[in-house]
């Protein structure tokens, strides 16, 4: 709770130390994923592996190899569906209910990397293109209102398109062609997010070039014509990250160069606010905005873990730990019960109605709830896990 | 005898007119004043004749009473003044006299006298009314027969006879009289007296019990405070005191009285039931009287807490449900709760405990009552709190000693002591004898309090402070919330009246403090800061995690990732009771948890202590518990732990590297890093086995053989042929180029490597993609090794020697893969090679340990570097030779002699010469400790590499010559002589260890002799 203190004292705190070190991949971590209820984390490494761990416990529930090739992005739909992105020009969509999570196998790949374990039951299968490293990006499916469907944006064969399939239908939903008159390159980077207003849906692509294209899809549904509204080049070097924030207000990108530019979501032909960052530190990869919108991190090649104001582009903490470069930073949902606690920690005192009912492991599941989990996996196969801010 | 012969004749003249004056008045002439002023000579005799006491006896007094009783026949024709003036003779007549042995018939007749005459109107003595002075003679008169009636006497018997009954129940009433509406204080008092006499000294059990309602009811008007009249005080104490005796004495429950079966006929009134129905009356009296709670003096206001205290304690049957009773209970508690902290000051201990299991019972009291103690419970908290807080700063007798061990002794935590299966503690607080009965009285009263209070604002008060508060009262809030909780969730458990009077809302809330406790402690216990946390505190937060374990069980599992790793960091700790307190703890995790054993519970959650370790030693965390703890749990878990250690390592060397400075913790460091390295080399994959079988068979190049005969006229022939043709060659064409281009010197070493590791390297190319077994551990320990070199150079010779140690220790594991063990001798040779030159012997023991350990793993790999090694090796027996040989001047003749002789028989031109015969350890007279384990270490060293490493044949001479004397050693003869046997024979013949071969000789005729070999 040090960490709460205003910013500016943040120097004098002693440095930050993590909550917890999760150990168990023995390749690197390329993407870690908080599920919503914020009692799981899903890791994936170099080697196609996932582990679904227990956070109240800090131990695996799930390890399987669910691509051949390394993990490129991770994901989860609904309360009990994961969708795994490999290098195998795969996306797998797993159920994994939580009922069945006793019946998998807890080996973690550091102790035995080579046995077959029980994977969950796939439900869907892609064959999507991964030349490049990019990973994919989704959202809830706005076309069609209290809809469970999704989309997922994935890049198309052709430099710099993108594909955007419909779930569970797997239906083609849009291609979306490299941004015209731009030699962008591949496709490094996707998000899909609708504007403030919920009016529409955009698709957010970064590019080898460096050059960001921010895409809309026209009014008239019947068409589903998208149109590049914006384009622009802050960095130098390929989009290694691009992350709006959840309100869709604006968006965050890292290359490899030491920039990190911030984007105000433009409206059809109209501008975009941007503001650039240069961090002097070459190498941030993994944008994650949190959940209230306040807070962004990085993940550097450099082995640090960087906390940015969303609102400043501030510099508020740098998380030190992991010895060899970080690839994948995700934050836990803050939930909204867990925001107000801390003001009133004499509140708690007469609140304890509530939990006086709860046992010794329903309170640990309810503190694994409300932390502000901050999870950064490294190429030494190790998951950091922070509380902060 | 004399003495009484005087009072006699003093008291004889008095006694004779007293006599005549009586007789005189029952005539017609008689003089009331005669016998007025008589009595009063008379009266004035006894007095001075009590002094000094028991010149009276009862005959002086039976003779005495003569003439008193004369004039008591006449009284209703003598004075009032008379007749106080007889009473009072006979008042001192009896106290002085008779005492014990006043006969019962006049007892009782005196009785009847005296109550008579103590009557406001004695009708019987045909007054009209009496006087205060004559009813107070009365009253003390009566005061003084009763109180030298004996129990069991004839008089006790008589007057206790149920025919006797109505005339004591006519006494008591006179004396209840007496004290309520008695003129003035004299006679309140003396009436006061007769009837505490007579209570105390006459009235069984059974009579008091059927007298009870009148005199509790007459005393409770007499006790109520009126406005009109304010009583004497020494009245009220005087009440209130034959009040609490009566009540003590029929209301407790006595098993059976032992009068009882005396008077078999009777059967007892005093039941359960007469008690119960009496305890009803009861109340209303009581609560009259408590109002002389406001009384201003003090000593009556103690009075009144005695009976309420200490009397009704006893009387629980009263507290049954009356709230007012419970209210006065109340207030006298909280008055003595308040003195509580003053007398805990003190040092009388004796009154410490009693002021404290009084509190206590009345609390007990008031429970049973079901008496809200809301109030009560939070001032409670407070006073013992501070209570509790002041015992722990007083200063006494040490109980005991706690030994500090040192930090790196107890690294070595005993594992045998984790097997102990103790779960119990001690309390933690006591330090000084004298503290010890104080603690235990708190602590019966908090468990109490835990155990039975309805409400829990005991425990919210002492929640609340504690946080806030520090120093003793922080241990005091944490003990005392501890043992109210504790009790309040595992006594009430089992509890009968729980089954029937459940209340939730209590131990629920109880499990709110716990909680507390629990992050309390938790916190307390992983305080990182450098600041060492107070021992206590830490003793009782290893109780709470215990007691949270306890009442959590197999839950608990949960919290072991928070809750375990505190726990053996306290292990770590010097304290040694805080290491017992924490092995409890960890009996009592093991057993909630339902493990198996404390080495299951480390094991099973080994990857949160993992965790927990590295984090402290990456946030270079300089206490040595840390490392300590990793270092059991490797003990404990063995290999399969090691695969999660990279980091841990990782973070040791960095702290090596920044706490060089600190010699205790590198140590320990380092001896960490061994255990590492030793378990890891345990790991079955790396467990040394079968050596042989893993370095290929190419690696043996073929053995020197010796040369035979028919080999060597070969090897002449081929010789001489070969000169031939060079002759011929040198004569016909130039040299040819040179093979391989020319290297600098300095390449020789690596060049050697290369050849060295060439071959196997190229039979292995197959194998060579080969990952090593276990490849995390064996990276591991891979590093490890490869780590010491950057701290072999370093100052502290025991680093150096442990650094070696640990070379020494992963080289078998690391040996598994060659691919990796071979760069790695690379790697390592040069710091070895100069640990040689150490300046500290026991480093060059070590070292040569490490190139014997090399070789036996390496073999011929080693061969170049032998070869270059080896004049260092020559070098370091001849020093110690002539370290030997200048540390002791005179040379034994023997040796000597010796030396001369195997000189003689020494190789020409080897440096070794002379300092051969040095090599035997018995053949001198002392043994300098360094210098023969140097010698062992060579020895080794160079076994080794006879066994291992292919060597010249002249080499090996030497080396037979640097064993020396250790040939003898079976092992060493075994090596050497699997080598070359007939060089072993030779050195041996030079030593004179065996007989030179003698040839036989024919000395005339069929006579054969040896001839003398020269060699």
């Amino acid at each position: 709770m040090a960490l709460q203190q205003p910013l500016n004292q943040q120097s004098t705190l002693p440095p930050a130390q993590p909550v917890y070190i999760l150990r168990g991949h023995a390749a690197q971590i390329h993407a870690v994923h908080f599920l919503p209820d914020n009692l799981r984390l899903l890791t994936g490494d170099a080697e196609g592996w996932i582990v679904l761990w227990s956070l109240p416990i800090r131990r695996p529930l799930a390890v399987w190899k669910a691509h051949k090739e390394p993990i490129l992005g991770l994901g989860s739909w609904g309360n009990d569906k994961i969708i795994t992105h490999g290098r195998d020009s795969k996306l797998y969509v797993w159920q994994l209910r939580a009922e069945d999570e006793a019946t998998f196998s807890t080996t973690l790949p550091i102790d035995d990397a080579v046995s077959e374990r029980k994977q969950p039951w796939l439900i869907h299968s892609l064959t999507v293109n991964t030349l490049n490293f990019c990973s994919f990006a989704m959202c809830a499916d706005g076309t069609q209102s209290h809809s469970t469907d999704i989309l997922i944006a994935t890049p198309g064969v052709s430099d710099g398109s993108t594909n955007i399939t419909a779930l569970p239908s797997e239906q083609r939903f849009a291609t979306i062609p490299s941004p015209p008159g731009l030699k962008t390159g591949m496709t490094m980077a996707l998000a899909l997010t609708y504007t403030a207003q919920r009016s529409s849906l955009r698709l957010l692509a970064g590019y080898e070039s460096g050059h960001i294209a921010v895409w809309e899809r026209g009014p008239n549904t019947s068409t589903t014509r998208w149109t590049a509204i914006y384009t622009t080049k802050q960095h130098s070097q390929p989009i290694l990250s691009l992350a709006p924030t959840p309100d869709g207000s604006c968006f965050f990108t890292s290359s490899a160069d030491a920039i990190i530019a911030r984007y105000s979501m433009p409206e059809a032909g109209g501008a975009c606010e941007e503001k650039v960052l240069q961090t002097k530190h070459a190498g941030q990869q993994s944008i994650s905005v949190r959940s209230d919108g306040k807070i962004f991190s990085t993940a550097g090649w450099d082995g640090r873990i960087r906390v940015y104001s969303v609102k400043t582009l501030k510099e508020l903490a740098v998380l030190k730990w992991h010895k060899e470069g970080c690839y994948a930073t995700a934050f836990a949902r803050i939930h909204e019960s867990a925001a107000t606690d801390d003001a009133g920690g004499k509140a708690e005192e007469e609140g304890d109605l509530v939990k006086r009912d709860l046992t010794v492991s329903e309170q640990r599941v309810e503190k694994a709830r409300r932390t502000h989990w901050l999870a950064a996996g490294s190429k030494d196969g190790k998951v950091s896990l922070w509380d902060i801010y | 005898m004399e003495g009484k012969n005087a009072v006699f004749q003093k008291l004889k003249p008095p006694c004779v007119a007293l006599s005549q004056a009586a007789l005189a008045l029952s005539g017609p002439q008689g003089d009331q004043q005669a016998v007025t002023s008589r009595l009063e000579t008379l009266k004035y005799e006894l007095s001075s004749a009590t002094s000094p006491p028991s010149t009276l006896d009862p005959k002086l007094a039976e003779y005495a009473f003569f003439p008193i009783s004369q004039v008591l026949k006449v009284s209703h024709k003598v004075s009032l003044r008379a007749l106080e003036l007889a009473i009072q003779c006979i008042a001192i007549l009896v106290d002085q006299g008779w005492r014990s042995k006043v006969p019962a018939q006049l007892a009782a007749q005196l009785i009847i006298l005296c109550t008579m005459l103590a009557e406001k109107n004695p009708k019987g003595l045909g007054l009209a009314e009496s006087t205060p002075d004559l009813r107070a003679g009365g009253f003390w008169c009566l005061q003084h027969l009763f109180s030298v009636i004996e129990l069991g006497s004839e008089s006790h018997s008589l007057l206790t006879d149920e025919a006797n009954i109505p005339q004591l129940g006519q006494t008591i009433s006179v004396a209840l009289e007496g004290i309520y509406d008695g003129i003035d204080a004299e006679v309140q008092l003396a009436a006061m007296h007769a009837l505490e006499a007579l209570v105390l000294h006459v009235l069984d059990r059974e009579i008091q019990a059927s007298f009870l309602p009148g005199i509790v009811s007459k005393l409770t008007r007499v006790l109520t405070p009126q406005t009109k009249q304010r009583r004497n005080h020494r009245v009220l104490t005087g009440c209130l005191g034959i009040l609490g005796t009566l009540l003590q004495n029929t209301l407790t429950i006595v098993p059976s009285p032992s009068h009882a079966s005396d008077r078999p006929k009777v059967k007892s009134v005093v039941d359960a039931e007469w008690q119960a129905q009496a305890a009803t009356q009861l109340k209303p009296a009581l609560t009259s009287i408590f109002k002389l709670k406001s009384h201003s003096r003090t000593d009556v206001q103690d009075a009144l807490g005695r009976l309420y205290g200490l009397h009704i304690l006893d009387l629980d049957i009263l507290i049954t449900t009356d709230q007012f009773v419970a209210g006065l209970l109340q207030t006298i508690l909280f008055d003595w709760m308040q003195s509580l902290p003053t007398i805990m000051q003190g040092s009388d201990e004796q009154a410490k405990i009693s002021r404290m299991s009084r509190i206590q019972a009345g609390y007990d009291l008031l429970i049973k009552g079901g008496v809200s103690t809301v109030t009560m419970d939070q001032m409670l908290a407070n006073i013992l709190r501070d209570s509790v807080a002041v015992t722990l700063t007083l200063s006494g007798v040490k109980h005991r000693t706690a030994p500090i061990t040192s930090v790196v002794q107890s690294s070595d935590l005993d594992m045998m002591r984790l097997q102990q299966g103790s779960t119990s503690f001690t309390t933690p607080l006591i330090q000084y004898r004298g503290q010890a009965d104080t603690i235990q009285a708190v602590q019966r009263f908090a468990r109490l309090i835990g155990s039975s209070s309805r409400s829990s604002s005991f425990a919210t008060d002492l929640a609340r402070s504690l946080r806030q508060s520090d120093g003793k009262a922080q241990v005091a809030n944490l003990w005392l919330l501890l043992t109210a909780t504790e009790s309040a969730l595992e006594d009430r458990r089992g509890g009968v009246e729980d089954l029937l009077d459940v209340d939730e809302a209590d131990t629920s809330s109880y499990h709110i403090f716990l909680e507390e406790l629990y992050s309390f402690s938790l916190s307390l216990l992983s305080d990182s800061s450098d600041e060492p946390p107070d021992t206590q505190l830490q003793a009782l937060a290893l109780r709470a995690l215990a007691l949270r374990a306890r009442i959590a069980g197999k839950d608990f599992r949960y919290e072991l990732v928070d809750a375990l790793y505190p726990v053996l960091h306290t292990l770590a700790t010097p304290d040694e009771d805080l290491q017992q307190d924490s092995i409890t703890t960890l009996n009592i995790f093991t057993s909630a948890c339902g493990y198996k054993s404390v080495k299951d519970l480390v094991v099973e959650n080994v990857d949160y202590l993992t965790n927990a370790v590295a984090l402290r030693l990456n946030a270079f965390d300089v206490s040595p518990q840390a490392p300590q703890v990793l270092l059991m749990m490797v003990r404990l878990a063995g290999p399969s732990l090691l695969p999660y250690l990279q980091d841990s390592v990782e973070s040791i060397f960095a702290a090596l590297e920044d706490y060089h400075g600190y010699p205790l913790l590198v140590e320990l460091l380092f001896k960490v890093l061994a255990v590492i390295a030793e378990e890891g080399a345990k790991a079955p994959q790396l467990a040394i086995m079968n050596v042989e079988t893993t370095i290929p068979g190419s690696m043996f190049e073929e053995r020197w053989q010796p040369t035979t005969v028919f080999g060597l006229a070969n090897l002449l022939r081929e010789h001489a042929k070969e000169r031939a043709e060079q002759k011929r060659a040198s004569d016909e064409s130039p040299q040819t180029h040179p093979r391989r281009p020319w290297k600098d010197i300095d390449d020789i070493d690596n060049d050697a490597a290369d050849q060295g590791s060439e071959s196997p390297e190229q039979q292995m190319v197959d194998a060579a993609e080969l990952p090593p077994p276990t490849p995390r551990t064996y990276n591991l320990l891979f590093k490890i090794a490869e780590l010491t070199r950057h701290f072999l150079p370093s100052a502290s010779p025991s680093l150096r020697t442990s650094l070696l140690f640990l070379v020494r220790t992963t080289v078998p594991a690391i040996a598994k893969h060659e691919n990796s063990f071979l760069p790695l001798i690379n790697t390592l040779w040069p710091e070895i090679v100069s640990r040689l030159d150490d300046a500290e012997t026991h480093v060059v023991c070590a070292a040569l340990e490490v190139v014997s350990v090399l070789c036996e793993h390496a073999r011929d790999f080693m061969r170049s570097r032998i070869t270059q090694l080896w004049p260092r090796l020559v070098e370091i027996h001849h020093g110690m030779a002539k370290d030997e040989g200048s540390g002791r001047a005179p040379k034994s003749t023997g040796l000597a002699s010796l030396s001369l002789h195997s000189s003689m028989l020494a190789p020409s031109g080897g440096p070794i010469k002379g300092a051969v015969s040095h090599a035997h350890p018995s053949s001198r007279g002392y043994d300098d400790t360094s210098v023969r384990l140097l010698r062992e270490a060579l020895v080794d060293c160079v076994t080794s590499i006879v066994k291992s490493v292919q060597i010249n044949p002249d080499v090996f001479d030497e080396a037979v010559e640097l064993v020396g004397f250790a040939l003898q050693q079976e092992k060493v003869e075994a090596v050497f002589v699997e080598e070359n046997s007939d060089a072993v024979w030779l050195a041996r013949l030079r030593h004179g260890r065996v007989h030179k071969p003698q040839l036989p000789q024919m000395i005339g005729k069929g006579r054969w002799r040896f001839a003398d070999v020269c060699i």
